[in-house]
């Protein structure tokens, strides 16, 4: 016989000393386990005890709160129970030594209790994304943007394009499938139109979203330049006056070093191709080959100069910045246009550079909401677009309405899918049909 | 000592599931028993006099397809064929004809009372032998008892009919027609969840009566093309219809007696198609719309009624004339037959296994309105499902399904026993996901082979089929192999980029500026291929990129239709199933997790468990 999905547990606080640990058990059996080893567990659901935890040998292991989480108003959907013990390894593992004797539950695999929670119909998958992301977040943009996709407004943007294209298709299909019927005669002009309005929305949020992706992953800012400009000084001093961050995120991995930064909030990631040289000593070619393919995909890109007339050498970066460092030993500003003065050693010129790169990155249209973060939305939109795209040439309604019907796939890949029901609903509420 | 009547198929109902039903146990070699209350109403039309059109004209395709009878019947009396969305695209293409009701109905009789191992009886059906569980005889009204081993019960809306004409009612299963009242009792008593549907008819006009002059005229098909694949023409005299309009005045005469209308006031309560709206349904829900189209179809070709589509109607008879009379070419109407509503009983269909045999009792089959669809098509395509599943039965249990991507038959009968309907059910083409491939044009292709397998195909159209199946074949791989240089093209005076490329005649077919002539011109030998054969290669070369996807998305369906869940699954364990799931599961019992997927309320994340669970069932199984 089959067993109904086991219960399980996890210490959902990193391990290691701390003032208090939170362990998490989720699952059917969860409440009666925990009530077994219990002197005063929670009887009614959402509440919280002060409750010690005893062994059946009568060994406490620990004084704690104890939640109790109801099926399915919880997290995962299933009951659930909370326990903050105290955060002690002795304590911890006493309590993980107590759980591995009982069968019935087992050790939560990764990610397993936000899995749970999407199988339960708990959060959808780009509220899972957002989760992962939240967790993640290390800036303030970064804090926002997951919590805005927590809340669910990806999935509504998606929701209504979607409920766009279902209408688009609801009346191909009604020109197609009630062809006897007397149906507005504007009808196709209405749905090329509507097309067309469909797709600029999606060429919006494109354009405007590279930038979510960008939060979510960091901006990418090259550090170009001959050798002895400054560029090595430079980044030492921002890591040190900056909030480093510490984790690496996943990217392409490039022979250039990184340091990943968080400028008042956006998380921005310097790519200093002149570490190169140095580190692997290997030809300058290498070096110069590396630092444009990097310029080119840089959002921003500081071209670091000796002297004002290196800038025709750098003519085609792209988004530059350029700046003369050393000023603190140069004493004479160099007064052109376009360039900065900085100083790394007595930080003259830094301050105002970081809030130029800021503002530089965080230009247009930022204070609106940004709704897509990872490549795979932007690769459901693309699709979307392409059949969009097809569905505007000239065609028999077969295969436009098969072409709307591939857009409406992609665009619900990004949560949910298409239901014909739907579709009939709409032609039905919308035309008069039927002899 | 009693003589005892045995059967191996006994089928109830003389319409149009009945008739398919019965055509087809007899054709797999059951003997099969046809029992109706009136032997001369076999085959009848009771609504419109029509066969076919969106989406229904696929069905008429496929039972064809599979040997069944509706197709040639309409053949043989269609007087108006029209190809609907001709220049629409070849996916949704509908074959149409008004029929001569009396030419189709003697069709019918005829290819039934010359059907080997077929008895026709009539007889009134009062009770069912069941024994544990099982299905095992009828009773009929002359109180005999008649043994089989599976029936099939097509009651259309014979179950407890109630037809109402404003204040009027009174039970019936058609008009003139006796419901069936103790019928509908004993499936009751057999637990079945019964729901309640309503349709309706417009009342019928004296032909002589009209006034055709200045009405627009609708013509047939100059070449009319015949549903069956057995039969290249049609030779029954094409004739017109005539199109009038409903108007200001005839919608102000509705309004004023709407609370006439048993549907207003509050007597009717059952669910109405919305496709199918009656008149005055049309003029309260659509008040912006001045008028509405009505199509005068005639009967027959030696008939004087006239079929007024478009104004179903259950007002008073006075109000019907008065409101005729308003109607432009009607002022003189004369009316033959009101119009009425009829409300009728049918069965849940997801009480239904895909073969159309009942969950609840064993080789008891339902076909038809009983089951909660509309039209004489979706009725004869669960009639032909229900008749060769109902022989089968006498075999080793072999199941005759057909899935969603084989055919319209199968989203049919998929639609209704996954998902249920709460209204009468109609076939669209907007229902086949996989419409594309599905086209009424290739429905032989699609089909045939199935029924040559299962054996409801005669050996006559076997024969004619292998024949073109491998012209077909032939051809393909003609076009498919000949290929030309872009140079040569050129020279040849037809315009194509010089890429180079070496493009195959097939290949060609693909571009607008390149017809079949252009290929003959190319490759003489060509002009050789029919136009049977012409049609499908360009069809397949035009929409080559879009069909190849398509069968990409048949093949991932089937790996889901493959996944199959047992029958005695007990959903209460897979986990992660809310108890709103597990109980919809529970009832419905989906054979596989692709059916699952496809009942409404079914949510992705429900899906995954359940994949995950026969999964981890077929380790545990293999370990």
């Amino acid at each position: 016989m089959v067993k109904k999905q086991d219960t399980i547990y996890a210490l959902s606080t990193p391990p290691g000393k701390s003032a208090i640990a939170v362990v998490r058990i989720s699952g059917s059996k969860a409440l009666d386990y925990i009530k077994k080893i219990s002197s005063s567990m929670p009887t009614k659901p959402n509440t919280s005890t002060l409750n010690k935890l005893i062994t059946k040998t009568g060994d406490v292991i620990d004084q704690t709160i104890t939640t109790y989480y109801k099926a399915p108003k919880s997290f995962t959907g299933e009951d659930m129970v909370e326990i903050s013990m105290h955060g002690g390894n002795a304590v911890i593992n006493k309590f993980i030594d107590v759980f591995k004797k009982n069968k019935k539950t087992r050790l939560a695999e990764p990610g397993e209790f936000t899995r749970r929670s999407f199988e339960n119909n708990k959060l959808d998958l780009t509220q899972v994304e957002a989760i992962s992301d939240l967790v993640n977040a290390e800036t303030e943009y970064q804090r926002k943007q997951a919590h805005s996709q927590l809340e669910g407004n990806l999935t509504l943007k998606t929701k209504e394009i979607y409920s766009e294209l279902t209408n688009v298709l609801a009346n191909i299909e009604a020109m197609i499938d009630f062809a006897d019927e007397e149906l507005p005669t504007d009808l196709l002009n209405n749905i090329k139109e509507q097309i067309e309005n469909i797709s600029n929305e999606i060429y919006n949020i494109l354009s405007k979203n590279s930038k979510g992706r960008k939060i979510r992953e960091g901006f990418i800012v090259g550090i170009i330049g001959k050798t002895n400009t400054g560029k090595s000084s430079f980044i030492n001093n921002v890591s040190n006056q900056e909030i480093a961050i510490v984790s690496n995120k996943p990217g392409t991995t490039r022979d250039a070093i990184e340091s990943y930064i968080d400028i008042r909030g956006l998380p921005v990631r310097f790519f200093d191709t002149a570490g190169i040289r140095k580190h692997r000593n290997t030809v300058e070619k290498i070096g110069i080959k590396k630092s444009k393919e990097i310029s080119k995909e840089a959002d921003l890109n500081l071209v670091f100069l000796n002297k004002s007339s290196e800038i025709d050498d750098f003519k085609n970066v792209s988004n530059p910045i350029f700046i003369q460092s050393k000023y603190d030993i140069r004493k004479k500003p160099t007064t052109i246009n376009d360039i900065t003065n900085i100083s790394s050693k007595n930080n003259y010129g830094i301050k105002s550079l970081l809030n130029r790169i800021f503002h530089q990155l965080s230009d247009k249209n930022f204070t609106e909401n940004t709704y897509i973060s990872r490549e795979r939305h932007i690769e459901c939109l693309k699709n979307t677009i392409k059949y969009l795209e097809k569905s505007k040439q000239k065609k028999n309604y077969d295969v436009f309405s098969e072409d709307i019907r591939l857009a409406i796939k992609e665009i619900s890949k990004i949560y949910g899918k298409t239901d014909i029901e739907n579709i009939l609903d709409i032609i039905f509420s919308d035309f008069c049909i039927g002899k | 000592m009693k003589k005892i009547t045995y059967f191996d198929v006994i089928v109830v109902g003389g319409g149009h599931a009945g008739a398919e039903a019965a055509a087809a146990a007899a054709r797999m070699g059951a003997k099969t028993a046809l029992i109706t209350h009136s032997i001369s109403k076999i085959g009848e039309m009771s609504c419109n006099p029509a066969i076919g059109g969106l989406g229904k004209g696929h069905l008429v395709r496929e039972i064809d397809a599979l040997d069944g009878i509706m197709g040639q019947s309409i053949d043989k009396s269609g007087i108006q064929f029209r190809m609907l969305n001709s220049s629409r695209g070849p996916a949704v293409r509908g074959p149409r004809a008004q029929a001569d009701r009396k030419l189709y109905k003697n069709s019918i009789q005829k290819i039934l009372f010359n059907q080997k191992n077929l008895s026709i009886i009539e007889e009134t059906i009062e009770d069912l032998i069941i024994d544990k569980n099982k299905v095992c005889g009828v009773i009929t009204h002359k109180l005999k008892k008649m043994h089989c081993r599976s029936l099939v019960l097509t009651t259309g809306t014979f179950l407890r009919g109630q037809i109402r004409i404003g204040k009027n009612s009174y039970p019936a299963g058609r008009l003139g027609d006796k419901s069936s009242i103790n019928l509908a009792k004993k499936i009751e008593s057999l637990k079945f969840s019964i729901g309640r549907l309503k349709t309706g008819t417009p009342p019928r006009i004296y032909k002589q009566s009209i006034n055709f002059n200045d009405l627009e005229e609708q013509t047939p098909d100059k070449n009319p093309v015949p549903f069956s694949f057995i039969n290249k023409f049609i030779h029954i005299p094409q004739i017109s219809c005539f199109i009038t309009h409903t108007n200001n005045k005839t919608h102000k005469i509705i309004k004023n007696n709407i609370h006439l209308s048993p549907m207003y006031s509050g007597q009717i309560m059952s669910m109405g198609a919305r496709y199918c709206p009656s008149i005055e349904d049309k003029i309260n829900k659509f008040s912006d719309k001045r008028s509405h189209q009505i199509f005068l179809e005639p009967e027959g070709l030696d008939n004087n009624i006239i079929y007024p589509n478009g104004i179903s109607t259950s007002l008073p008879e006075n109000i019907q004339e008065n409101f005729i009379r308003s109607i432009k070419g009607l002022e003189n109407a004369i009316i033959i037959k009101p119009g009425y509503a009829i409300e009728y009983d049918f069965v849940n269909p997801q009480e239904l296994y895909h073969t159309l045999e009942t969950k609840k009792i064993d080789n008891l089959f339902f076909a038809g309105q009983i089951n909660g669809t509309t039209g004489y098509e979706e009725a004869a395509a669960q009639g032909i499902i229900a008749g060769i599943n109902s022989a089968l039965k006498l075999s080793n249990n072999r199941k005759f399904i057909i899935d969603r991507s084989d055919g319209y038959i199968g989203v049919l009968i998929d639609d209704l026993v996954t998902r249920g309907t709460n209204e009468p059910y109609r076939m669209f083409t907007s229902r086949a996901e996989f419409r594309l491939v599905l086209r009424a044009d290739n429905a032989d292709q699609r089909l045939t082979p199935l029924g040559i397998k299962t054996g409801c195909v005669s050996r006559f159209r076997e024969n004619i089929f292998n024949y073109k199946i491998n012209k077909l074949k032939k051809d393909f791989s003609m076009v498919k192999s000949k290929s030309i240089s872009p140079n040569k093209l050129n020279k040849l005076g037809i315009p194509i980029n010089h890429d180079g490329k070496k493009r195959s005649a097939f290949e060609l077919l693909s571009f607008n500026n390149i017809g079949f002539d252009d290929i003959v011109k190319i490759w003489p030998e060509m002009g050789l291929i029919d136009n049977e054969s012409r049609e499908q290669i360009i069809i397949e070369s035009q929409y080559a990129g879009y069909l190849k996807r398509q069968r990409d998305d048949i093949d991932d369906f089937k790996k889901d239709e493959q996944l199959t869940l047992p029958n005695n699954l007990d959903y209460k364990y897979v986990g992660s199933l809310s108890n709103e799931i597990v109980e919809k599961l529970s009832l419905i019992k989906p054979p596989t997790l692709g059916a699952a997927s496809r009942i409404s309320g079914i949510t992705p994340a429900a899906i995954i468990a359940l994949l995950r669970h026969v999964r981890r069932q077929k380790n545990n199984k293999e370990a």
